[in-house]
């Protein structure tokens, strides 16, 4: 019973980094149909700030903050350079320029800064725990649900009670008809980069704290992870990637702890073995998306 | 308040829309009617600045706007009702009006939602609902409610009796007469080309991307060759 109910907060904790990134993706995707592979690039970046930040002696607070504000100038910047030329092209197209972003944006900090991995000292409580009704947590797994949470219910306000919400939510249903009632395409658009840079702003917090490393591919693992989740969440559905997201450090987690030791290498494995079984039952995702007819 | 002069709009090599002018002018019911793929939606594509014309230009009010997107035809007072209504089904009645006024201020937005909502009762009482669940009669209620929104004194209308029982089609022509008596002016396509031409003060015949002939509803509808040979239907 201890051991379940510390792997699902462990998980949900896990979980709560590729939610934040799922829903970002899904975000970009509605607007644009554009899976983005550069998003981890917003943590490779952000993990670089917070590397010299760090290396002048800048306490957490002041890097996470630095972290968020990099992770959305980063994605506006993307979309700006990058991303405006392809809009309305074939989505193959897209992916390969999002490829194309993820390999110059590795090759610069490869260039300029090092192939080799920067280390950042990890905040001393993310090791402290808590004993909460007989039952021992990790501050760090309660500190990421709550945040996310706070994340998460904030975006849900933006998207609901504003103009901007209403109208980026229109758009992902239908983007001619949104231009029809007079949504600028450049609002929506560049607003879904930047909400997105404000979610993996605040995943890459915690992965870095997690992970306490820069390196040109930092946020290869964390994309993938957000990817999956996102298409496991039925891509395009903001609650199916939050879904998705949680889902997939659950089962990370439950795998890692219920293997038996010599076979726990073989997590990643079994959870890609267990996505493709879930897409043969489910070939739409937990969330199947209404899409609308292109004209 | 709007002609559109020479207007040729390509898909690829095609020319959907080939050298087309027209004007409506305010207070004006015009009727554009025509088989189907004659080039009727493409027309009103273009000149809200869905697409862009190989040739030609669209004058609003005197005003060259060739090209504009559709936020600044909107600030114009031009609205589209486009075809299948294409309401947000996963919005609500009420995010669907208000994202319709986003061209205007909010304090503007806010009455005029109130309005539309006077205007059509119905929509008032789904106010949150989503629009995916409103039946034919309302959605389109809801569509036209939306060109309300943006203040829109021109509304160009596509299909709008489209998949709509026939007491409901009833219902759409007295709105758009009703829509004229406030002062507004309208474009209207239709299938549906005998009862568009009753309440059209003009209407033009379109077919393969060009204007065949044009007249006032009444001519038109006395020349049953034209319906024969264009529509294929008994007028």
């Amino acid at each position: 019973m201890t051991q379940l109910v510390q792997n699902l907060v462990d998980g949900l904790g896990q979980g709560s980094i590729y939610a934040l990134l799922a829903l970002g993706l899904t975000l970009v995707f509605g607007v644009m149909h554009l899976v983005n592979f550069a998003h981890g690039e917003l943590i490779t970046v952000s993990a670089y700030v917070a590397y010299a930040l760090a290396s002048w002696g800048a306490g957490w607070g002041v890097i996470a903050i630095a972290m968020i504000v990099t992770s959305i100038l980063t994605a506006v910047a993307i979309e700006f350079l990058a991303f405006r030329w392809v809009r309305g092209a074939s989505e193959f197209t897209m992916l390969l320029t999002s490829f194309g972003v993820h390999f110059v944006v590795a090759a610069l900090f490869v260039m300029y800064v090092s192939p080799r991995p920067r280390n950042i000292p990890k905040p001393e409580w993310i090791f402290a725990t808590v004993r909460i009704a007989g039952i021992t947590f990790e501050v760090f797994d309660l500190v990421t649900i709550a945040v996310t949470l706070v994340t998460l219910v904030a975006t849900e306000r933006v998207l609901r009670r504003t103009m901007f919400g209403i109208a980026l939510r229109a758009a992902a249903e239908d983007f001619d008809a949104a231009r029809i009632m007079g949504v600028r395409s450049n609002l929506v658009i560049r607003g879904a980069f930047a909400l997105s840079g404000v979610l993996a702003g605040v995943a890459g917090v915690f992965w870095l704290m997690r992970t306490g490393t820069a390196s040109p591919t930092a946020g290869l693992t964390p994309l993938l992870f957000g990817v999956i989740a996102a298409i496991v969440g039925g891509l395009g559905s903001l609650g199916g990637a939050i879904l998705g997201g949680l889902a997939l450090g659950l089962i990370q987690v439950f795998f890692r702890s219920w293997l038996p030791s010599d076979l726990a290498g073989l997590t990643e494995g079994l959870l890609f073995v267990l996505i493709a079984l879930l897409f043969i039952v489910r070939p739409q995702g937990f969330v199947t998306v209404r899409r609308a007819e292109r004209a | 308040m709007l002609s559109v002069d020479g207007l040729t709009t390509n898909y690829g090599s095609i020319a959907a829309v080939r050298d087309v002018s027209i004007h409506v002018d305010a207070g004006e019911i015009v009727g554009l009617i025509g088989p189907n793929g004659a080039g009727k939606s493409t027309l009103l594509n273009t000149t809200v600045g869905l697409l862009r014309p190989t040739t030609g230009r669209v004058i609003v009010e005197g005003r060259d706007v060739t090209g504009s997107s559709p936020d600044t035809m909107l600030r114009l007072g031009v609205a589209l009702v486009p075809e299948r209504r294409r309401l947000f089904a996963d919005l609500t009645v009420q995010e669907n009006l208000l994202v319709a006024g986003i061209t205007v201020s909010a304090g503007e937005r806010q009455r005029r939602l109130e309005e539309v909502v006077e205007l059509f009762p119905l929509l008032g009482r789904r106010r949150d609902f989503p629009a995916g669940y409103l039946s034919g009669g309302e959605a389109q209620q809801l569509a036209i409610g939306r060109a309300l929104m943006s203040g829109a004194r021109l509304l160009l209308m596509d299909e709008p009796t489209l998949g709509l029982a026939p007491a409901l089609v009833d219902l759409v022509f007295e709105l758009v007469v009703d829509l004229r008596s406030q002062g507004r002016t309208l474009l209207v396509v239709e299938q549906n080309a005998g009862r568009l031409l009753e309440v059209a003060d003009r209407a033009y015949l379109m077919r393969t991307g060009s204007i065949v002939t044009e007249g006032t509803g009444h001519d038109l509808r006395s020349r049953h060759d034209l319906f024969e040979v264009y529509l294929g239907v008994e007028a």
